[in-house]
């Protein structure tokens, strides 16, 4: 499973403010070696093939099912967070809930999805956002709005953009 | 069961045609909007200004502060945001089936073609044809209107700033051949005709002249509501029209040689 490194994550401490509650420790005999975590305010940095910091999560709650060989399934809850390029903040994004692969680099958002480049008042809205650092993408899905001064572009049903928002454009356009 | 068959089909089909006319980029104060784009890419530049590239059947558009309307099965350009103002086509290039009219005042003019550029400073918009053109500009007289048509293989055209309110907006033109220019006027003391042909065609709103160069014919027709009127027709090298600020055909000067020509009282044979 996808999700065992952010379990990982929450388990060893890596966000600054967590709190890591694991639940009932498995007998020794059982065949059933699942663990429930439940973290508060947890934070999972990923970072890149060059070792850079490709994007930072945070979220309110997460639940996480660690079983087998660190397999693990959850979710994170009120999330935020960046995504990083070149060192620095390319954006900033908010969203309901999102699922992390640490070992794909790929972040999923989910519910009223905002990504906003700050420093040029660039906002992205959509339902659904897939982020694949490898891609150097965002993938925006479901009623994708994006505003820039008095500039509105949408409603579309899907959106790609650059990590800091520069450029966006639909699937079939996007280079 | 098929009644409802058919009206869930149409509301798919509403649906799929609403998904078609939403804007991609629009301004919040309506005043500007690119739809019908199922593709386009859009870029922030430095400065608020949005480079956009987008694909239709057709792309269309407005810019109402610019009085500018298109449409077009590919559009691309620059919008700028002016701060305080609505957004503006700054630049443009239009391919496929291109029509943009251009509203202003009294005046609009109208150029379709296979593919028009567009660029407006702020001070003169200028409009570049590569291929095969039609440019007609209309404007409201006294008692009537005047339309001008002129059409040619290509064709640059320099007009004032869009969003200037002008009844001759018109400010230069150069088209290369062959050239066909066509004045109609109809206002409340006549009405008049010019048909201008020939290889190449300048026009200079600085001095009022139309000047076209080879091969050139000209026939015209005026017809007064009082007094004698005229009908004729002229072959020559050059031929100079000479407007006034009402842009009514004042003189016409001819050039070269073989010329010919015969003018005579309208209906005589």
């Amino acid at each position: 499973m996808r999700l065992w490194p952010v379990a990982l994550a929450l388990a060893l401490g890596c966000g600054p403010s967590q709190r890591v509650t694991p639940g009932p420790k498995p007998l020794a005999e059982s065949p059933a070696v699942e663990r429930k975590i439940r973290a508060e305010s947890p934070e999972v940095t990923v970072r890149g093939e060059d070792g850079e910091v490709a994007y930072v999560v945070r979220a309110e709650t997460s639940k996480m099912t660690v079983g087998e060989e660190g397999a693990a399934s959850g979710a994170l809850s009120g999330v935020s967070g960046e995504i990083r390029k070149g060192g620095q903040t390319a954006s900033k994004f908010k969203a309901t809930s999102g699922e992390v692969d640490q070992k794909a680099r790929t972040l999923t958002l989910q519910g009223e999805v905002t990504v906003t480049d700050e420093a040029r008042g660039i906002v992205l809205k959509a339902q659904r956002v897939f982020y694949a650092e490898a891609k150097g993408r965002i993938e925006a899905s479901g009623q994708v709005t994006v505003s820039s001064g008095s500039a509105l572009l949408g409603p579309v049903d899907a959106l790609w953009a650059s990590p800091g928002l520069e450029r966006v454009a639909t699937p079939d356009l996007y280079k | 069961m098929r009644r409802i068959g058919i009206l869930a089909g149409a509301a798919l089909l509403a649906l799929a045609w609403g998904a078609q006319d939403r804007p991609f980029i629009r301004d919040r104060q309506g005043k500007f909007a690119l739809y019908g784009v199922p593709s386009s890419s859009a870029e922030f530049l430095e400065g608020g200004k949005i480079k956009f590239a987008a694909q239709g059947s057709p792309a269309r558009g407005f810019s109402k502060d610019q009085g500018l309307e298109f449409r077009a099965r590919s559009v691309s350009g620059l919008i700028a945001q002016p701060k305080g103002q609505s957004m503006r086509l700054e630049s443009g290039s239009a391919q496929g089936d291109v029509w943009i009219q251009v509203v202003r005042g009294e005046g609009t003019s109208v150029v379709t073609g296979s593919r028009i550029d567009l660029n407006d400073d702020g001070q003169n918009a200028r409009m570049v044809s590569p291929g095969p053109f039609k440019f007609k500009q209309t404007t409201q007289v006294t008692g009537g209107k005047r339309d001008l048509d002129l059409s040619g293989a290509s064709g640059v055209f320099t007009l004032e700033a869009l969003g200037t309110k002008s009844d001759q907006p018109l400010v230069g033109a150069e088209i290369r051949g062959p050239v066909r220019a066509e004045l109609v006027a109809s206002a409340a003391d006549g009405r008049g005709t010019y048909v201008v042909k020939g290889d190449r065609a300048t026009y200079s709103r600085s001095d009022r002249t139309l000047r076209v160069v080879g091969n050139v014919v000209f026939e015209g027709t005026r017809q007064p509501k009082e007094g004698a009127g005229f009908e004729g027709e002229m072959f020559v090298d050059r031929l100079t029209v000479v407007f006034n600020e009402k842009f009514e055909v004042v003189r016409v000067l001819t050039e070269g040689s073989p010329g010919s020509g015969a003018f005579k009282e309208p209906g005589q044979r």
